[in-house]
């Protein structure tokens, strides 16, 4: 009987707090697990700048709401990272960086969760601060009240990963010292793994050589995830880079999914991503590699992904 | 001009920070004078560059282009010449690849195309879209990029100003025109510098596509040094089928060609002429005269 009072106390907070930040869905049933995948999808596919930026917004807002809303992930005072792919000097149209839009939008989630500070920032293969201006996300994210920088080399610090390919590695010192880590990748095309998913965004996280990560690049890429281990992943697939990733350039290889994806399984997240490239999980060496280290399932189909269609 | 007032004019033009970093420092003193000589003042479209250039090389390559350097590297690249500027409203970012050779800038640009990109008639061959235009002449693989309004026609002006300092050689690979023209895919022709189909023997090769009907083949042209060489590759191919399929002789198809199949490749049709060996991928009916045309305009 007491556990079962303590059990209903614990569900009416949850009830409350839920309600506060405006996030449960009314047929949500709290005593239901929670689930792992959100797949949401427009169903349109629109031209118009405006338009393409209310989708990646929507999108973003009900893939979250899915799995339970940012209350899920976020609390009150907690520091987070939004981490997006901003490695590249290009526009958002060229789909080598994450949509602007769907970063924004996770910021604004962030506060209104009560995070203390959201932290926006990337370390990218082409000049920085072109690169965060160039994609749009600097703009962005410090509309939405983000603390966006280009990153300050003196800040890399030598952590210890006891991974498989990196015994240690330089990694960025604000990212050591955070509460909450989201990962926030764009579905690309890559003439080396094949496809850069979410394990393959952490290398942002990274200083030093990182050219000697191709030595290993699959063990490299889970070694950096099974320490990260992000909060949540959120997939940017409104628009795909399906060939000459990951710098890209040609819009002929830009294809709208119009999708977002949003999932606390950084393998079985990976695995969905690399399919809207018409590649099978098991073609795409670091998710193979995940699941067998068990940092998630390749069987993202077992997850029972939550579909939503707007 | 010298290559050291060559250098000096540059520094100045670019003009910009009053001291550079000694990687860059030492990369305007000592090489790079073909690249250099194509950044040379006034640059096209009145343009000017936020900063001097900066060099790559296969080493650092993957400092600014991340895993997309692995496949340069494997081209061969010898330099990456990397310059930032602005003309007029439009920003612009002006990669020069020096491949080392015709045959891999070649190989290079054809590994980014698509046949349905638009293509335009700078260097060898280019193509073009919103704020990209990339081409190749020579031994160079040039990728132009231009953000903001006006970008494309400055992109254009670049292009052709590049092209005419390049000067020489705005002609495709020749062996491409001693090809069948019959059925062929236009722009799906690719140069592999090592292993293609995974099999080092076979490298270099061009491959060039035919649509034949509904159905495709690929004709492999493997660059042998001399006629024995190219024997010797023949018979490794053979070898090769003989322990994974069948292979036979075709004399329908010409003296000591051959036809074999197996699970990995499908089936082929083979043959050398010259120091050439020839291998059609998936013969079907109507495409075999695309290897006797082969053999006869090779020879």
């Amino acid at each position: 009987m007491h556990n079962s009072r303590r059990e209903f106390l614990k569900t009416c907070a949850k009830i409350g707090a839920a309600m506060q930040l405006g996030e449960l869905a009314p047929s949500e049933s709290l005593g239901a697990e929670m689930p792992a995948l959100s797949i949401a999808h427009y169903r349109s596919s629109p031209l118009a700048t405006d338009a393409i930026a209310e989708e990646a917004r929507r999108l973003t807002q009900e893939a979250i709401h899915a799995l339970g809303g940012i209350g899920r992930f976020i609390a009150k005072g907690d520091v987070v990272w939004v981490k997006p792919n901003i490695g590249w000097n290009r526009i958002p149209e060229q789909a080598a960086t994450t949509n602007p839009d769907v970063v924004a939008t996770l910021v604004s989630l962030c506060h209104q969760a009560g995070a203390r500070r959201v932290i926006v920032s990337d370390n990218p293969c082409n000049p920085p601060v072109a690169c965060f201006a160039r994609s749009g996300i600097q703009l962005a994210a410090q509309k939405a009240g983000a603390d966006c920088f280009v990153m300050d080399d003196r800040k890399f610090r030598k952590t210890s990963l006891r991974g498989k390919a990196l015994p240690e590695w330089e990694l960025y010192g604000d990212a050591l010292e955070i509460n909450k880590f989201i990962n926030v990748p764009i579905v690309k095309q890559h003439s080396s793994c094949k496809a850069t998913l979410g394990m393959k965004n952490l290398m942002g996280v990274a200083g030093g050589q990182r050219n000697r990560f191709h030595q290993d690049l699959t063990n490299t890429l889970v070694d950096l995830a099974a320490f990260i281990r992000p909060t949540l992943v959120v997939m940017d697939a409104v628009r795909v880079l399906t060939a000459n990733g990951p710098v890209g350039g040609n819009l002929a290889d830009v294809k709208r999914r119009d999708i977002v994806a949003a999932g606390t399984d950084q393998v079985a997240i990976d695995a969905y991503g690399a399919t809207l490239l018409d590649y099978k999980p098991q073609e795409i060496g670091y998710v193979v590699e995940g699941n067998a280290r068990g940092l998630g399932t390749i069987d993202f189909e077992s997850l029972k992904p939550r579909r939503i269609e707007l | 001009m010298t290559f050291r007032s060559l250098a000096t004019i540059a520094v100045v033009a670019f003009g910009i920070r009053p001291s550079l970093s000694p990687a860059q420092s030492s990369a305007q003193e000592t090489g790079y004078p073909d690249l250099l000589k194509l950044v040379a003042p006034p640059l096209p479209a009145g343009a000017i560059a936020d900063r001097p250039p900066h060099f790559y090389n296969p080493d650092t390559l993957y400092q600014y282009m991340d895993g997309g350097a692995d496949i340069f590297v494997l081209y061969g690249l010898r330099t990456l010449l990397h310059l930032d500027g602005q003309a007029g409203t439009a920003e612009l970012s002006i990669d020069i690849f020096d491949m080392g050779a015709a045959d891999a800038a070649f190989g290079m640009y054809a590994a980014e195309r698509s046949p349905d990109y638009h293509f335009v008639p700078f260097g060898a061959e280019g193509y073009e879209n919103t704020g990209i235009l990339n081409f190749v002449q020579d031994r160079f693989y040039v990728k132009l990029a231009g953000f903001g309004a006006g970008a494309d026609p400055v992109l254009e002006t670049w292009a052709t100003t590049l092209s005419t300092r390049i000067g020489r050689n705005r002609t495709l690979p020749p062996l491409l025109s001693r090809l069948p023209v019959e059925h062929r895919k236009e722009h799906s022709e690719q140069y592999m510098a090592k292993d293609p189909l995974g099999h080092p023997f076979l490298g270099p090769a061009y491959l060039v596509s035919y649509a034949v009907g509904s159905q495709e083949s690929k004709l492999l042209v493997t660059l042998g040094s001399d006629d024995a060489d190219a024997e010797q590759r023949f018979e490794q191919l053979k070898e090769h089928f003989a322990k994974t399929g069948e292979c036979k002789a075709a004399p329908e198809i010409g003296a000591r060609a051959i036809r074999a199949s197996n699970s990995f490749e499908g089936s082929v049709i083979a043959r050398t002429v010259g120091r050439y060996l020839l291998v059609l991928l998936n013969p079907v009916s109507g495409s075999e005269a695309i290897l006797k045309g082969s053999v006869e305009r090779l020879q």
